[in-house]
């Protein structure tokens, strides 16, 4: 299974019609990364790219308990822009200025990568990495609390971050 | 220390080695209301915000980093008048800004004193110029313009105007609907009932088709669900048609987990029009429980809870939809995917839900904050499955993605959420300011509907999920719409669709301000031919939504960010919205003595539902019944007045709020049930009755404000009106102490203006506690207290009280109660004169008549006669011209009494009508009146237009008032009673002075049977004739010399019959 799984994922990546040198999204993780996390088999890995993102759906038989993952390769000006401390904060008060609201910061991740976020909440949490000039956002679907939807992004992430 | 923050230090370094930076210019100043203006200039200013990256409210501000103006307002004591300071500050745009844009933005706050105050404005958007104005009384100010991006080589120009408040300003008046083609969807509006829903900001919308019911065989459509605001249930709205506008049944479904408490929130509610399933989410912001999901199938209680609800969150902007897969997904125990979209931090996010909401897939990105803005409209799905979420602004200047090359897009994606397409509006502009909409029918025609960039409201057509775009148009023009709003758009069948939108007549970029001079009115565009042509019509004609700005920040944000739109399963468009101007001086304009009423700053929950004309289903056109016409909202009532000291009652038990709720505690210690008010000695005592007050602060917060306020005029000696709100409040503090002040008011903000002053007062606990607070008349100028004389200003109008409970640092928007409930005012105190008034008879001098008026005797007439006029004509009428603040109009009524409409001053009050069901056309019943009050002081003047059948004057009544003479006159009418045998003719003569301009003539045949009259001339030549109808006959013609004319009446019936006519001249006065 296992074994069939990997092919799954290199056949969905070589469909692509010019692949980078460098990885994409759907070459950072594997079949077996994926069962370990959701416990299901990795029927399709679909890839797109929106600008310089990579983006994956890695998609497994029950429908939401697939696995999205984005990697921006040359990300850290994505990074400083939302994360970085001024940075962000700065473009929170630009949203707030745009709505008169304020909302919850992104929570501090430890463990992964040189730096972690975990934004949102189990409805449409994400955990953004970086490393290095890389950033990879990882979102785990399905049942779970929030803390749980972390812990296995953050697993995935480690694993994927192998893969950069 | 990160890179580039060593960059920014490094950047500052070198730019300071080459630029002069200037401290604000002078760095302080002094308005008068003799001289009113004051100007200063700051900058350039080395980085942006360099003391607090992320741009801070209240700013962290001082000198030679930020604009530090002082400003000081002085209005002498004598000077009764209310004033607003007004801030403008521009710049030119010059370099690369800190965060790399070309676009300087400045950003403006006023405190008063200073950041150790009240905020009392704020420009803080991303416009030049930034403007804010604030009510203004003597004291100090300190105006901070903080650099939130700018380049290091900008500078500002800044001017403050201070100018007193017009109180008889008169709002704009708005262009009347046009005459629509038949089958036009027409709508009435359905308020919740009062007391219910009175907050509901940005309210979504939903129709349960699975609950329809029928009523005497017509079915309503289903159950409408509303939700909005911090509302703790759900509205579940019953419509029964069996009578137009239809009644309706409003259910509150309670929330299981949307009732906690929160100082923001994003209420949304979707329901399935395939499964009835509702879905209602809020965000509960600045709270540790992020946000709720729950749904229902069944309209209301049980709610159940979603994945995740209450669970810690940072999503923001979130909107939710249900509708079929995208092949080959297909659902798991529920038939539909459900979508849950929100704003993320550095992205916008997506994921559906297989199970009906319970559990949901990964969120996947829609796009990033470098693509698009990152707040975004409201997801919908077509019936192929594919998802359309609209965005305000994609591509263009950073950060906002804003200027000339931003477009408004949609963002799609053909795959059940795996990938997403950007899909700009390639022919669009944006004032990226609010969501656009986007409506997809059935066949997959997509409508996009927009605010542009010169604020006007366009809807285009994409027949390809928006690769491509067509028809792009203005569906506001035909009415003169500028400026729009908060667009919702829905779909039917693929030729027709309708959107919903906030509008104003009043162009220009200051919409956002609270003194925008603007009138705003619910919009509804519909389209029968897949967008060729649309048919625009106020909905709310007469009754506005909102007086003066729609804001993002501070009182006039009411409306909060948008509303929502439906489609029943009968095709009936359901619109959701919140009226911002709810009471009947709002609505009218004009509030008690003449004064310009304002905005209520309310957000009551309506549905404006369609009534009559085609829906948005061909297959029900069928039903669309007799087009129907809006109900025009009744006129303002007279002011209500009292001698006694009870000025206001209020329910007991009427008193909600969320940390009560939460926390536990005594509700009734701030459920207002009186406020009145009495004069002791020398002082003016305000009272505030609660149910059982405590002298304690509610459990979590930091105390409780009690305030009682009321609007005092006078007349200035030009005549003009100067008015001032003033206020008390007893402040109950955290830890139970009370102290009691007196101030000005801010009615908007419910918060003193300026200066305020300590006063004394007393509490009484326990049941009916009373709260009383004493203020010497010397500080309120010393009013006559009562008012006697018929144009006195009574010392006390329009008051009202609130009780507001602190939340942590942040104030709870909505009173924990008000007496009256929102929007209404308490009795004027004190009033306790008799109405003083003078009278004039239907032939008075002052009176001017057009043609088609007779004189008529009777006794039962006012001074034994009277002035019949029949006929139909828009063009004649009656008009006066009094000095009164108060016109009663007399007259009479009749069994073929007809109708008139009346304007005072040009502005229709209403029709009259003078159907009665006693007395003839010739001797009506007298004793029928209508008073028209508030008129303020001046000249006004009363017409009578748009006559319909037989119309009667009896007389005036005015108070206080003195008549103007008229230019015309009516001559002696002339006439009588005979009887004619079938094809009789009778022949009669009218004398027409020299000088005449018209000559009338009219006929009543008894019983009511057919015949003809002719007017002859001098000269031989018929000048008209006329056929009866009802019985009566009617000539109005211009005649342009005197003599003997003939009248000529044919009995054309087969009988005999009694005719009687009448004929008169309308002559120079």
């Amino acid at each position: 299974m296992k074994l069939a799984a990997v092919f799954i994922v290199m056949l969905a990546a070589a469909q692509g019609t010019a692949r980078p040198t460098q990885p994409n999204a759907c070459d950072v993780l594997t079949a077996a990364d994926i069962a370990a996390v959701q416990g299901e088999t990795l029927t399709n890995a679909k890839h797109s790219t929106r600008g310089t993102t990579s983006q994956c759906f890695y998609q497994v038989p029950s429908f939401v308990n697939s696995i999205s993952v984005d990697l921006i390769r040359e990300g850290r000006e994505y990074w400083n822009e939302h994360f970085e401390n001024e940075e962000r904060e700065e473009r929170e008060a630009r949203e707030a200025k745009e709505e008169g609201e304020t909302e919850h910061p992104p929570r501090k991740v430890r463990g992964v990568g040189n730096e972690a976020f975990w934004v949102g909440g189990p409805l449409t949490g994400s955990l953004y990495v970086r490393k290095g000039d890389a950033v990879l956002r990882v979102s785990v679907g399905g049942k779970g609390s929030d803390e749980e939807k972390m812990e296995k992004s953050k697993a995935l992430a480690k694993k994927a971050l192998k893969r950069l | 220390m990160k890179a580039g923050f060593r960059f920014s230090v490094f950047l500052v370094l070198a730019i300071f080695a080459s630029i002069t930076f200037a401290a604000t210019t002078p760095s302080s100043g002094t308005v008068t209301p003799s001289s009113p203006t004051v100007s200063f200039t700051g900058g350039p200013y080395a980085l942006s915000n360099p003391t607090a990256p992320t741009g801070e409210n209240p700013p962290v501000c001082t000198d030679q980093v930020c604009g530090v103006f002082k400003l000081n307002v002085n209005i002498p004591a004598t000077d009764f008048n209310s004033y607003k300071a007004s801030v403008n500050i521009a710049w030119t745009s010059s370099g690369t800004t800190t965060q790399g844009g070309t676009a300087s933005d400045f950003d403006l706050y006023v405190y008063a004193p200073d950041l150790t105050g009240t905020k009392v404005g704020q420009g803080a958007g991303n416009t030049n110029p930034e403007s804010t104005s604030f009510d203004a009384s003597t004291g100090t100010y300190t105006i901070y313009v903080a650099p939130y991006d700018v380049s290091p080589t900008t500078t500002f120009q800044a001017t403050v105007t201070l100018a007193a408040v017009n109180s008889t300003t008169r709002w704009p008046s708005s262009m009347p609907n046009p005459t629509f083609p038949a089958g036009t969807p027409r709508f009435f509006n359905y308020h919740a009932p009062d007391g219910v829903a009175e907050d509901a900001g940005e309210p979504s919308i939903g129709v349960n088709r699975k609950t329809e019911k029928v009523f005497g065989g017509i079915g309503n459509g289903g159950t409408v669900n509303y939700f909005g605001g911090f509302m703790p249930y759900m509205l579940s709205v019953v419509f029964d048609d069996r009578t137009q506008p239809a009644t309706t049944t409003w259910n509150q479904a309670p929330l299981v987990l949307a009732n906690a408490p929160r100082a923001f929130g994003d209420p949304i509610l979707h329901t399935d029009r395939d499964t009835g399933r509702t879905f209602v989410s809020q965000e509960l912001g600045l709270t540790p429980l992020g946000s709720t999901m729950e749904f229902t199938d069944t309209d209301g209680s049980p709610f159940t809870p979603s994945q995740g609800s209450g669970a810690p969150s940072g999503i923001d902007h979130q909107t939710v939809a249900a509708g079929p897969f995208a092949a080959p997904l297909k659902g798991l125990l529920y038939p539909n995917g459900v979508w849950y979209c929100s704003q993320s931090v550095a992205d916008a996010v997506c994921s559906i839900s297989l199970d009906g909401g319970m559990t949901f897939g990964p969120a996947v990105p829609m796009y990033t904050a470098a693509d698009c803005s990152g707040l975004h409209g409201h997801i919908k799905i077509g019936r192929d499955g594919t998802a359309y979420v609209p965005n305000r602004g994609c591509g263009g200047d950073p950060p906002y993605h804003s200027g000339p090359d931003a477009r408004q897009a949609l963002i799609v994606s053909e795959d059940n959420g795996i990938t997403w397409s950007i899909r700009p509006l390639p022919q669009s502009t944006t004032k990226t300011d609010r969501d656009p909409s986007v409506a997809v029918a059935d066949d997959g025609t997509v409508y996009f509907a927009y605010q542009a960039g010169d604020g006007s409201s366009r809807v285009a057509v994409s027949k390809d999920k928006g690769k491509t775009w067509i028809r792009d148009t203005d569906i506001g023009a035909a009415l003169g719409v500028k400026n729009s709003l908060f667009h919702a758009a829905v779909a039917g069948d693929g030729d027709r669709a309708a959107v919903a939108f906030f509008g104003t007549e009043t162009g220009g970029d200051t919409y956002a301000n609270p003194d925008f001079p603007g009138v705003w009115y619910l919009y509804i565009a519909t389209t029968l031919d897949g967008g060729q042509t649309w048919v625009t019509q106020n909905a709310t004609p007469g009754d506005p939504v909102q007086r003066g700005g729609i804001c993002g920040d501070g009182a006039c944000r009411n409306l909060l960010d948008f509303f929502d739109a439906t489609i029943d399963k009968r095709g009936r468009v359901v619109v959701g919205y919140d009226d911002g101007c709810i009471s009947e001086n709002c609505i009218a304009g004009v509030g008690a003595y003449g004064l310009t009423a304002g905005n209520d700053f309310t957000a009551k929950a309506v549905i404006a539902r369609q009534a009559s004309g085609k829906r948005m289903y061909a297959a029900f056109d069928n039903e669309a019944g007799a087009d129907v016409n809006p109900v025009a909202p009744p006129p303002p009532p007279a002011p209500a007045t009292a001698c006694g000291t009870v000025v206001a009652t209020d329910a007991a038990g009427d008193a909600t709020h969320p940390l009560l709720s939460a926390n536990g505690g005594n509700m009734d210690m701030v459920d207002i049930t009186a406020l009145s008010f009495a004069v002791d000695g020398t002082n003016l005592v305000t009272t505030i009755n609660v149910k059982n007050f405590e002298a304690k602060a509610v459990t979590g917060s930091l105390g409780t404000f009690y305030y009682a306020t009321w609007t005092a005029a006078r007349k200035n000696s030009d005549g003009s009106i100067a008015t001032r709100a003033y206020g008390t409040r007893v402040s109950v503090t955290a830890t139970g102490g009370i102290t009691y002040t007196f101030g000005q008011y801010d009615q908007a903000n419910d918060a003193f203006v300026g200066t305020t002053t300590p006063v004394t007062g007393s509490t009484t606990t326990g049941p009916n506690g009373a709260l009383s607070v004493v203020v010497p008349l010397s500080l309120l100028g010393n009013p006559t207290i009562p008012a006697t004389g018929a144009n006195d200003l009574p010392a006390v109008i329009e008051p009202y009280a609130v009780a507001i409970i602190h939340e942590q640092a942040v104030r709870f928007t909505a009173p924990a109660d008000r007496a009256p409930n929102a929007g209404k005012a308490g009795a004027s105190w004190q009033v306790c004169r008799t109405d003083i008034s003078t009278c004039i008879d239907d032939v008075d001098s002052s009176i001017s008549y057009t043609a088609g008026w007779h004189n008529q005797t009777l006794t039962s007439a006012s001074g034994g006669v009277f002035r019949m006029h029949s006929g139909s004509s828009p063009k004649q009428g009656v008009s006066l011209t009094a000095s009164a603040t108060k016109i009663t109009f007399h007259y009479a009524t009749s069994p073929k009494g007809g109708s008139a409409e009346v304007f005072i001053d040009g502005v229709s009050k209403g029709t009259i009508s003078f159907l009665g069901s006693t007395g003839s056309t010739f001797a009506p019943t007298f004793g029928s009146s209508k008073s028209y009050d508030n008129l303020g002081a001046g000249s006004h003047t009363f017409e009578l237009r748009n006559l319909n059948g037989v119309v009667y004057v009896d007389g005036f009544c005015f108070l206080g008032g003195a008549t103007s003479a008229s230019s015309t006159a009516l001559s002696p009418t002339s006439g009588g009673t005979n009887t004619q045998s079938a094809g009789q003719t009778l022949t009669s003569s009218i004398n027409v002075p020299a000088g005449a301009q018209a000559v009338s003539v009219m006929a009543e045949s008894t019983p009511s049977l057919p015949v003809k009259i002719l007017l002859v001339n001098p000269s031989g030549l018929t000048l008209a004739t006329s056929d009866s109808a009802n019985g009566i006959a009617s000539i109005d013609v211009p005649v342009s010399a005197g003599g003997v004319y003939l009248v000529k009446v044919i009995n054309v019936s087969l009988g005999s019959v009694s005719v009687r006519t009448a004929a008169t001249a309308v002559v120079p006065r």
